[in-house]
Formats: structure tokens, C-alpha cells, sequence
């Protein structure tokens, strides 16, 4: 019995203190700004019944059906070049890899939220309205509290599923880009099983205290998270 | 404080013509209930007035300026109006205090007179004291009553009134019905009130706008509606009214007319400029009948069936009357209405 692997892959792998930082600024972004845009993409969805969005919600799904390295590969198909007019290039960077989250995820974050403007009384929007207010003013002052709960909950799964997210990443990770699914992979290649294994279990204790945490916030969506109800 | 004029307006959905050229006038201070039941188009009026749906065709204006025509449409946002909801929808996430004061930031009212409005308008609705809790906390009248204070806190030209009343018990709506009627009477503000209960329209109203299948049949004071219906569909929905076919025998030019049912003479009111003699149609309510004291007089009807209905029976007679016998009584009609477009059936 010995702890001394899990203080290897904490604290004296530099590649695996990178994938810690990594994954879970990339997981925590990817979950916020697909919380941020959730919102006012499914109360057009929603509420306003836009029929060009819907055929583009129903595109948002495609990279969540598709298998990871379909979707790796086809953002390297995109990004190999320089973006125009910017001269910059994603590939080989992490930004490359936070492209795909959102898209990969947009689907898993904008479920509840529509699910929550359809639980939601519209007449609540339509007496801001009545008041005088204008969209983005109803957006922020009205809507958005109230579908917060929802965008809070997509925004946890995004974020469980993104940090120990392999398929995605294996394909499109750089040096000093890894993330935790690359690293703990590489090591069970490598034959080191023991870091794997502490790394694995890791990042298992961060996602079960993560989802223990929501037991204590009241206000959440019932339904949208699975271990609640 | 402005009068609400709608000009021959018309809204389909798909096949369904849910508003058929429907015209209203109503004067400045006014307080109209649009009566119908479910399905006749009556909250798409309403929502048309708002401004939430676009018209197909019409005009409507509130005070002197268009709203919504063909050609222009002023966002809800714009008309300064007032809603009262069926569902109140009060903002869970906000105070009493903060639904109120909503409107008021939003018009870019500052703190001492906006909190000073706020109080205004909920000492007015009787809720003082009630600013800091939550919507979740109060009562369906409560509510109700802070969705009245949030609609009026801005002192809007026109108030809407959506079944403001259709969630509460038999109690509450009475006391209810009074505070709309007081209020009304305090503030002077233009009302259309939204209504499936007649006893409500009656009992609140200046005038009812009868609504059926998307067309307004008759805008007219409670008891005009009630005495003088304009069509059969009228007359059956106002106060349970009873459809008789009837002949005019003679009109006297005065309102009143001699006509038979089913061979009983009798005198009854009509419209004053009645000429049509021949086959009509009556309408009669339970007030104008009367079991005759003699049973061989009157209009001898069998009893078909008999409910008890608190205080009073509801006797149900066969159509075509028969005279059989076996509990056969007599009804001395005492008034009744010449529908005035009836055709005859």
C-alpha cells in the first residue's frame, strides 16, 4: 500500500499537472460559454419557433452523434490552414480542441435549457413585455433567471463529460495541450498502470464530489440531471 | 386613459378563422366585457389588442394613434397597456415589492418616487406590508391582487383583463368582482375584460360584447343583453335562455306584440321597429313563466322531468308540448322576446 503514485501524477508529472489544468479549464469553459449561448439560442428555438433554427439545432446534434474521431479529424481538415484574414492557425493549439468541445457538447447543454423554456410559463416573458421592456432587457432580467437552473445543470454534464473526455482529444492534443483522457491513456500504453490507474481514480473522485455538490444546491431542474430525480 | 377602437378585424390560423371581422367600440372609460365561451376567439382578440399576434386584416387603434393594421405594428412593448393574466404570471424569482417596481425601471423611474409608486399602488390593492415576500407565498387572491398593483403601478392608458377571476374559489371571486368594480369606479381607466362567466361580465360591465365562432354577435348593457337578445345564439347563452318557435300576430309599434305559442295568445315584448307578422322566434327566461292557478289555463304543458335545484325546481317539459294526460299543468307566460332576426324556422 503506497500513495506515492498519486503524489507522482500530481505533483512531479509535468504532463499530467498540465492535462489536470487543462481539462478542467477547458471543460469549465466549453460548459459556460454552451450555458451562455444555450439560453438565447432555445428561446428562439422555444418561444419563437424560428424554423432556420431548428434545422440548425438539428445539425448541433450531429457532432455529439458522430464518433469523437470523426469530429477530430474533420476540425483538422478545417483548421489545418491559417484562418483567413487572421493569418493564425488553431491546429496544434488547445483552442483547436475547446472548437471541438463546444461543438461536441452544444447538444448535451442546450437539451435542458429548451426543456426548461418549455416547462416555463410564457405569459411571464409577455408581462415584461406588457411593462415595456425590450428582448435583451427581458432576456437578462427575466428569462435568464429563471432557465438559469437549467442552463446550470447542462453546464455540470457538459463539464463531467468534457474533463475525462478521450476520443475528442487523442487525435488533437499538442504538447502542453494534453489533457487527462490523453495522459491516462499514455500511461496505460506505456505499460504504467499504477499512474494510470491513480490518475483514473482521480478524476473519478473530482466528478463524483462534483455531482455530490449538486445534492446540496436546491433550485436545480428535476429530471435533467440522472442521479437526481 | 384612451378609448379602444377595433376596425373589422380578422386572424386566421391556418384554416381557422379564429377572429371574422370583428369590429368594437370602446369610449374612453369604459368597462366592456368580451363574453364567449371557450374557442370563440375571445383571448385572440384580447391578443390582438396587445399586440402578441399580427392581424391579417383591420385596423385597431388605441386613443387617436394605429397600433396594429396591415401595414404597421407597434410592438407590446410600445402600447402602454396593462395585462392582468389568467395565470397572474407574477415572476417567482422577484419580491411582491420587485414585481411592482418592474415597469417603473423599466420606464427609467428613480428610487424615491419609484418606491413611493410601488407603495402607492399596493396600498391601493390592499397588500401593505407584503412588498418583501415572495409570489410563492401568497394567496390566489393575493396574487391576483399583485398582479392588479403591477399592472396599474404605471398608470396605463387601457388595462386588459384576461379570466382574471377563472382560478379563484366561489368566494374570493365575489369579493374579487367588487375591487374590479371599485376600482374601476376610482381610477377611470379603460377596461376590456376577458370573460366565459356571464355572471361576471353582468355583474362588472358597462357593456358585453358577445363573442361566438370568432364574430362579435351583440355589444349591449347587461340587461339589454338579457331583455332585448339580438339573435338566438344570444338568447340561449344569456341567462339560460329558452328558444320557442313563436307567432306574431300583431304588432302594436310600442315594443309589444301579440304572438302565439304553440296556440297560446299572449302579449310580448319586441323590437320597436318590429313589422315582420307571421313565424318567429321567442326567447323566455325562467322569470317570464308562471304555473298558472288554474291547471286548465295557460299553456298546458306535461311534466317531463323535475330537479331540485335549491330552493326552486327545474320542471323539463317535452317539445312538441302535449296535452296527455297525467301531471299535465298549465304556464302563464308573462313575457318573453321577439328575437329580431329570426328567421322563421
Amino acid at each position: 500500500m503506497t500513495l506515492d503514485n498519486y503524489a507522482f501524477v500530481l505533483f512531479d508529472h509535468d504532463a499530467a499537472r498540465r492535462a489536470f489544468r487543462n481539462s478542467f479549464s477547458l471543460a469549465a469553459t466549453a460548459a459556460v460559454v454552451i450555458a451562455l449561448i444555450a439560453v438565447p439560442l432555445a428561446y428562439f428555438l422555444v418561444w419563437r419557433r424560428s424554423r432556420v433554427l431548428r434545422l440548425i439545432s438539428l445539425v448541433t446534434e450531429l457532432p455529439y452523434a458522430l464518433p469523437g474521431v470523426v469530429l477530430a479529424i474533420s476540425a483538422i481538415l478545417l483548421f489545418l490552414k491559417p484562418l483567413p484574414l487572421l493569418r493564425v492557425s488553431l491546429y496544434n493549439t488547445v483552442w483547436i480542441i475547446l472548437f471541438c468541445y463546444l461543438a461536441r457538447f452544444l447538444a448535451l447543454g442546450l437539451r435542458p435549457v429548451v426543456s426548461g423554456y418549455h416547462q416555463l410559463d410564457r405569459t411571464l416573458e409577455e408581462a415584461s413585455q406588457i411593462a415595456g421592456a425590450r428582448l435583451l432587457r427581458r432576456i437578462r432580467t427575466i428569462i435568464l433567471p429563471l432557465v438559469a437552473p437549467a442552463a446550470a445543470a447542462g453546464a455540470l454534464l457538459i463539464f463531467l463529460t468534457a474533463f475525462n473526455e478521450l476520443t475528442v482529444s487523442a487525435l488533437l492534443w499538442s504538447s502542453g495541450a494534453e489533457t487527462l483522457g490523453v495522459v491516462l491513456f499514455s500511461f496505460q500504453q506505456g505499460g504504467d498502470s499504477t499512474y494510470a490507474a491513480s490518475l483514473a481514480t482521480l478524476t473519478v473522485i473530482v466528478s463524483i464530489a462534483l455531482m455530490l455538490s449538486t445534492l446540496l444546491v436546491q433550485g436545480l431542474p428535476r429530471g435533467v440531471l440522472p442521479w437526481r430525480d | 386613459m384612451a378609448r379602444l377602437s377595433i376596425d373589422r378585424v380578422s386572424k386566421s390560423f391556418g384554416d381557422f378563422r379564429a377572429l371574422d371581422d370583428v369590429s368594437l367600440e370602446v369610449r374612453d372609460g369604459e368597462f366592456v366585457a368580451v363574453l364567449g365561451a371557450s374557442g370563440c376567439g375571445k383571448t385572440t382578440l384580447l391578443r390582438q389588442i396587445a399586440g402578441f399576434d399580427k392581424l391579417d386584416a383591420g385596423r385597431i387603434f388605441i386613443g387617436d394613434s394605429i397600433v396594429s393594421s396591415q401595414t404597421r405594428h407597434l410592438p407590446p412593448e410600445r402600447r402602454r397597456i396593462g395585462i392582468v393574466f389568467q395565470s397572474y404570471a407574477l415572476w417567482p424569482h422577484m419580491t411582491v415589492a420587485e414585481n411592482v417596481a418592474y415597469g417603473l425601471t423599466v420606464a427609467g423611474i428613480k428610487d424615491p418616487a419609484r418606491s413611493r409608486r410601488v407603495d402607492a399602488a399596493l396600498n391601493l390593492v390592499e397588500l401593505h406590508g407584503f412588498g418583501e415576500r415572495r409570489p410563492a407565498m401568497l394567496s390566489g387572491g393575493q396574487r391576483q391582487r399583485v398582479a392588479l398593483a403591477r399592472c396599474l403601478v404605471t398608470e396605463p392608458s387601457l388595462v386588459l383583463l384576461d379570466e382574471p377571476l377563472a382560478n379563484l374559489d366561489v368566494h374570493l371571486r365575489a369579493s374579487m368582482e367588487q375591487e374590479f368594480a371599485d376600482f374601476h369606479a376610482r381610477t377611470g381607466t379603460t377596461m376590456v375584460y376577458v370573460t366565459h362567466d356571464q355572471a361576471e361580465a353582468m355583474a362588472l360591465a358597462d357593456r358585453i360584447a358577445v363573442m361566438s365562432k370568432g364574430r362579435i354577435l351583440q355589444v349591449a348593457t347587461p340587461s339589454q343583453l338579457y331583455r332585448e337578445p339580438a339573435d338566438a345564439v344570444v338568447a340561449a347563452f344569456i341567462g339560460e335562455g329558452m328558444i320557442v318557435p313563436a307567432e306574431v300576430r300583431a304588432v302594436k309599434g310600442d315594443g309589444t306584440c301579440w304572438a302565439s305559442l304553440y296556440g297560446y295568445n299572449t302579449r310580448m315584448r319586441c323590437d320597436v321597429s318590429q313589422t315582420l307578422i307571421g313565424k318567429a322566434q321567442a326567447c323566455l327566461h325562467a322569470g317570464d313563466l308562471k304555473i298558472a292557478e288554474r291547471p286548465d289555463s295557460g299553456l298546458r304543458v306535461r311534466v317531463d322531468r323535475t330537479v331540485y335545484q335549491g330552493g326552486y325546481f327545474r320542471l323539463s317539459v317535452p317539445e312538441p308540448f302535449d296535452t296527455a294526460p297525467g301531471g299535465v299543468i298549465g304556464i302563464d307566460v308573462r313575457g318573453g322576446w321577439i328575437i329580431p332576426s329570426s328567421t322563421p324556422p
